[in-house]
């Protein structure tokens, strides 16, 4: 993990709050909205609040009781969901463009077989429409965008 | 989602300009006054003639107002159709209008504007002196549905100043004690919203409404604008006890305005007790049904349909939603086809939420 960048909400295009134990996010330029469980809430907050992944990763494996090992391979396949989401950032410049985190696929499992929630990201896009995909199409005269005729 | 662009120096220039264009526009027509008492505040709209009043005053003629001291949200409006008078240009470049008609700048200048490129209408917001400018390109380009719900930007911005908060979302009630109906756009607001009225409820909006918790006397929604927006089949539908021909427009074809005051000026209200959040859903069943939900269900149903809709929303107001999700109890409904069910529930519930 300790080679891994750290991460943070990617603010001010996102948002976040956490309420009874589940976080809402807001992309506000994707359009997009998302819900987590109180798993991936934790997570969220933690990042939120500039917690270290070790601690994150720590604290779930006190909650659930799997090994740290198996843990990281969730938080990881979490925090790349995230990541693909454009929700969080690297907090210092990484050298790639994309991001990707290992994930070791049997360590997933064992965690699962704790029967541990998994965290959990929902997401939804039914509000795009608000949005406008093409804000300036043409400027008028004086320098005001419009529709192009 | 900070702009490059022009110092707060510039933007201030821009502001005095805009002074300047709508002094301008004045002098090509004659100025209307009209005083309105928006949450409970002092407001003063001033158009530069006719045009532009004709489409926006009747939305919020159920607020109008007479007061002896000054505004505490002053607002100047002109169209260049009828005026002649255009906006000053722009002093931000192209990256700055945003998606959400923001346009992106530095905040160190105190002025916040918004630019609705499809309609030509710009809105600007001075924070400092409470005062706003709302300028239309071409008067024939303003939809129906801007009028029903005229300067939601700039109304925004300055409840901001006073700790309140806009909402998507429609209110009715009884007895003072009201509940906000929200959730995103085709979900049922207005047509629960309005089998309500018809049924004799207290009537805030259908659409957008504002938030506001007073120190004393608790939290409270307040109306802004005395129309509703319903599909036509709706009208039909749920509707059919009463006149409603006060003024209709059309609206994308398939929807219509109703101006209320004129046929429902005593169920009008200008504020609410805020006592439950109601998340409706069309259900195909013919009996309504409620069910309690979590705070964040309810903010989940109101954050991201308001903020989509407020050009500069960021983290302070979604804070802001979600501390008003967690104040009152939130239930889900079941919207029925049988709408004398959906008002006997809401009924239930503003009742049920009193006694608490």
């Amino acid at each position: 993990m300790s080679a891994l960048p750290g991460f943070c909400i990617n603010t001010p295009v996102v948002v976040c709050e956490v309420v009874g134990g589940e976080s809402i996010l807001i992309h506000f330029d994707k359009g997009s909205y998302y819900s987590s469980d109180q798993e991936g809430a934790r997570i969220i907050d933690g990042l939120a609040t500039g917690q270290s992944l070790q601690v994150l990763t720590g604290e779930l494996s006190n909650r659930s009781g799997a090994p740290m090992t198996s843990v990281t391979a969730v938080v990881n396949r979490f925090l790349q969901l995230l990541l693909d989401e454009d929700i969080i950032r690297p907090t210092q410049e990484t050298s790639s463009s994309k991001i990707e985190l290992p994930v070791d696929e049997d360590l997933y499992a064992q965690y699962v077989a704790t029967g541990h929630p998994v965290p959990h990201l929902e997401t939804y896009t039914d509000l795009k429409d608000l949005l406008i995909l093409d804000p300036i199409h043409d400027v008028d005269a004086a320098g005001w965008p419009r529709v192009k005729p | 989602m900070q702009a490059e662009g022009p110092t707060g120096a510039s933007q201030r220039v821009f502001f005095r300009q805009l002074h300047e264009r709508f002094d301008l526009a004045c002098g090509a027509t004659e100025k209307i006054v009209g005083d309105y008492a928006i949450a409970n505040r002092p407001v003063r709209l001033e158009f530069a003639g006719l045009a532009l009043q004709q489409l926006y005053a009747p939305a919020l003629q159920h607020l109008a107002t007479e007061f002896s001291g000054p505004p505490e949200l002053y607002v100047r409006l002109w169209d260049t159709t009828s005026t002649g008078s255009l906006a000053p240009p722009p002093p931000w470049g192209r990256s700055a209008f945003g998606t959400r008609h923001e346009i992106r700048q530095s905040q160190d200048s105190g002025i916040l504007a918004c630019f609705d490129v499809e309609h030509g209408l710009l809105s600007v917001f001075e924070t400092s002196t409470r005062e706003g400018f709302f300028w239309s390109r071409d008067i024939a380009l303003v939809p129906a549905w801007e009028r029903a719900a005229p300067l939601r930007a700039i109304l925004s911005w300055w409840a901001r100043t006073f700790g309140g908060q806009l909402l998507h979302g429609a209110s009715v009630g009884i007895d003072g004690d009201g509940v906000l109906i929200t959730a995103r756009g085709g979900s049922g607001k207005s047509t629960t919203a309005l089998a309500c009225l018809d049924a004799g409820f207290e009537y805030l909006g259908d659409d957008y409404v504002m938030f506001v918790s007073d120190e004393t006397d608790g939290p409270f929604i307040h109306s802004l604008y005395s129309t509703a927006k319903v599909h036509r089949d709706g009208i039909a539908r749920s509707l059919r006890s009463i006149a409603f021909q006060d003024r209709l427009h059309d609206l994308s074809g398939d929807k219509v305005v109703l101006y209320l005051r004129n046929t429902h000026l005593t169920q009008l209200r200008r504020q609410l007790r805020f006592k439950a959040i109601l998340i409706p859903r069309i259900s195909q069943q013919i009996q309504s049904s409620v069910r309690s939900v979590s705070p964040a269900t309810a903010l989940s149903a109101m954050a991201p349909t308001t903020l989509f809709q407020l050009p500069a929303a960021g983290s302070a107001e979604f804070a802001s939603l979600r501390r008003i999700a967690q104040l009152c109890p939130a239930y889900e409904l079941d919207l029925g086809t049988d709408l004398h069910g959906v008002t006997e529930c809401l009924a239930e519930l503003v009742a049920g939420s009193s006694e608490k």
